[in-house]
């Protein structure tokens, strides 16, 4: 078999794995804006708001 | 066939002419080649002496044919322009009468066809379909006008002069011959087959010897023209000759050498030398001529180099041929098994589709051949490839043969004679070159499939159906708002100059809300265009991707969702913004932007309690669009299982790319417009 045919079957088994995994533990790509903020950040003083707070206000749209 | 001894007096020299048959009609008198016609005792004029042509077979010579013993009794030979030919009157045991012919170490055994009117010469043509009632449908490929040039035996007709014949072949050996005579009497038919070797079926006796077998090593001759030595290596076959000192052409159709004309100087020495042997799928072949071949297309000179082999054991030839370092394998092929429908040829269930239609002009000549070779021949070439195989179809005027080539790779020539450095010479992608991976494609296309299979399993056996969290609706203004699920309007505190930090608290307020009674806290969001939500706790299941998904009656119009998932144990919370806009509208014709749904998703978050909170915005100078505010988890994503399928297929397709891009290649080169390409491979 040759280097593509080796690469082919490493290739679709990692696949395999990952897919597996990624159903079982819910991975998924985060999408749109996505952050942790800690609870260290949101007692701070001043430190947590909404987003409406801080945000100026969407300004999208045509 | 009779064994009864008859005879006759020869009324030319008074000799006794033994006869096996009874009733054939015309007798040659061996001792003073007296053609006699047996009714009368006619003296029907003398004929020339034979002209060795290196056949086989011999007068008196037995074989066996379909379980019946049959005797040759007769010889007519008949010369054409390009050389002298033999045919044999057979006498069969079942009292048949046939004839049997050779040609290029393959025999041919047919029998009159009685009641078969052909179709008139004129109507003929080489290449063209044949009906032959009684026979079949032929292709007819050799026209020829021939002369009698010498006999023996005895015949069953009267020597005609000069005769129009033509061949027919058909499919699985089926072979035929038209003789318009001299166009004075009916045409006949004989139609029959194909044989194998002759010694599958003759038998030399006493009476009838075989050859002797030719010297190893063929005769060593002298050249008429420079008085150079010649080596003529298949004196049974060959029929013209190259002298290496005069580069002279040499005839040898009649067993001696001939002056015939004088050949240019070879401009590239063959790669494989004259005279050499070389081994090929267990079959040793001699390499006995070598022919330079040359098409003009679009006034560009395209060469290539055919080897004529010969093999021994097979008695039968066979050709070697380099085009751009690419080799390939040919041997000839009954024209009648090649079924043609546009650009297609079919041959023994496979589809060739054409590649080129030149005119090839032979521009160099060197070593023996089995045919009179001669420089500047011409004959139209059409090829056909089903690659590693291909068909090639030469005809003129008069004659069509049909070829079959296979590809071979440069490291089975260099093996087989003993070369170096051929793949170096390979250039481009070559008619009949196969794709070099294509064995490669169906273990590939099997793990994929496999992987295909599996993902499919895993999507079922590990996939979860979605259950929604949470949601909110909100209507449009100036209706109250529906809070489900315990959601509340949140409206967060402002910052005063010490920087108050009452998110806690603002929080604690609200994650024990009064189920669907909402919070008014200070500060309005209309005027703005804004309003928070905070949702009653909820559960999130573990190991389950999350999805927050927004659908706003937006028509040319955005929302914007912006919040967080709050676990509300720790106070972790992770943070969204989605966006939902939808503008349409007429410029030049309708046109539409955008959608009024929009998710985010992210991984999945620690199993417990959370709580959630959408700022919803909306254009102020509008009033605020309806919308649905969903929390899920266990989404389905389209995502995963299209680039899990993408990944597993990621190698066959880029093996496919490649397939395409040498297909391209291949047909590039090619003159009959299929410069596509398209799955040839």
């Amino acid at each position: 078999m040759s280097a593509f045919g080796w690469i082919h079957r490493g290739l679709v088994i990692a696949v395999l794995v990952v897919y597996a995994v990624a159903l079982r533990l819910g991975w998924d790509l985060p999408s749109a804006h996505h952050e942790l903020v800690p609870p260290s950040v949101r007692s701070s003083p001043g430190g947590y708001r909404s987003f409406h707070f801080w945000h100026s206000g969407f300004m999208g749209g045509k | 066939m009779s064994d009864t001894p008859q005879s006759l007096r020869c009324p030319g020299c008074g000799a006794d002419v033994p006869l096996k048959l009874g009733n054939s009609l015309v007798a040659i008198c061996p001792y003073c080649r007296m053609a006699i016609g047996r009714g009368n005792l006619e003296k029907l004029g003398k004929v020339a002496e034979l002209i060795p042509t290196g056949t086989k077979l011999r007068l008196h010579t037995r074989g066996t044919l379909g379980g019946h013993h049959f005797e040759l009794v007769g010889r007519v030979q008949l010369r054409w322009q390009a050389g002298v030919w033999d045919e044999w009157y057979a006498s069969f045991d079942d009292g048949r009468e046939g004839w049997v012919a050779e040609a290029q170490g393959r025999y041919y055994v047919t029998f009159l066809v009685p009641g078969c009117t052909p179709p008139p010469l004129a109507d003929l043509h080489p290449g063209g379909r044949v009906a032959l009632a009684g026979v079949g449908d032929l292709t007819a490929v050799d026209f020829k006008t021939a002369e009698l040039a010498s006999a023996e035996g005895e015949l069953p007709e009267g020597l005609t002069p000069s005769r129009r014949t033509v061949d027919l072949e058909g499919d699985g050996g089926v072979f035929a011959t038209i003789d318009y005579g001299d166009g004075t009497e009916a045409p006949e038919v004989f139609a029959g087959k194909q044989i194998g070797s002759a010694e599958q079926h003759l038998s030399h006796t006493a009476e009838s010897p075989a050859p002797a077998a030719a010297a190893a090593g063929g005769q060593k001759l002298v050249c008429p023209h420079c008085q150079g030595p010649i080596d003529v290596r298949i004196p049974g076959q060959t029929k013209r000759v190259t002298c290496a000192y005069c580069h002279g052409l040499l005839d040898f159709s009649s067993g001696a050498l001939r002056y015939v004309a004088a050949l240019e100087r070879l401009q590239q020495e063959p790669k494989i030398p004259i005279g050499k042997t070389g081994r090929l799928s267990s079959t040793d072949y001699l390499v006995a001529g070598y022919l330079r071949r040359r098409c003009t297309v679009d006034r560009v000179d395209y060469d290539w180099e055919e080897y004529l082999l010969y093999s021994a054991a097979q008695d039968a030839f066979f050709w070697l041929v380099a085009s751009d370092g690419h080799w390939s394998f040919v041997r000839s092929i009954s024209a009648g098994a090649v079924a043609q429908k546009g650009g297609i040829a079919i041959f023994e269930g496979k589809r060739y589709r054409k590649f080129s239609a030149v005119v090839a002009t032979t521009v160099s000549v060197l070593g023996e051949f089995y045919w009179e070779v001669a420089a500047g021949e011409t004959w139209f070439a059409d090829d056909y490839i089903q690659p590693p195989l291909g068909l090639s179809c030469e005809r003129n005027d008069e004659e069509v043969a049909w070829s079959q080539g296979s590809y071979l790779e440069p490291h089975e020539v260099e093996k087989a004679f003993g070369l170096t450095g051929l793949a170096a010479e390979r250039v481009g992608v070559g008619a009949m070159q196969p794709w070099p991976h294509a064995g490669e494609v169906r273990p590939l296309r099997r793990w994929s499939y496999a992987g295909t299979a599996a993902i499919w399993i895993f999507s079922i056996a590990l996939g979860r159906l979605p259950t929604t969290l949470t949601e909110l609706k909100l209507p449009p203004l100036p209706d109250p708002v529906a809070f489900q699920s315990g959601w509340a309007e949140y409206v967060p505190p402002v910052l005063g100059d010490g920087g108050v930090n009452d998110g806690g608290l603002a929080e604690a307020a609200l994650l024990a809300p009064v189920p669907g009674q909402p919070v008014e806290l200070a500060g309005t969001s209309e005027a703005v265009g804004s309003q928070s939500f905070l949702s009653q706790p909820f559960d999130v299941p573990p190991h389950e991707n999350m999805e927050v998904r927004l659908q706003a009656d937006v028509d040319n119009a955005w929302a914007w969702v912006g919040g967080a998932i709050i676990q509300k144990d720790t106070g972790e919370s992770d943070s969204f913004e989605v966006e939902a806009s939808y503008y349409h509208g007429y410029d030049d014709g309708y046109w539409s932007e955008g959608s009024p749904i929009a998710a985010a998703h992210f991984s999945a978050l620690p199993a417990g309690r959370y709580v959630a909170r959408f700022d919803y915005e909306w254009d102020p100078k509008r009033p605020r669009p309806s919308a649905t505010l969903t929390v899920s988890s266990g989404v389905s994503r389209a995502w995963r299982f299209g680039l899990a399928l993408l990944l597993v297929w990621l190698i066959p397709l880029v093996r496919l790319v490649q397939r395409g891009r040498f297909s391209y290649l291949r047909w590039q080169e090619s003159n009959v417009g299929l410069r596509t390409g398209g799955g040839d491979d």
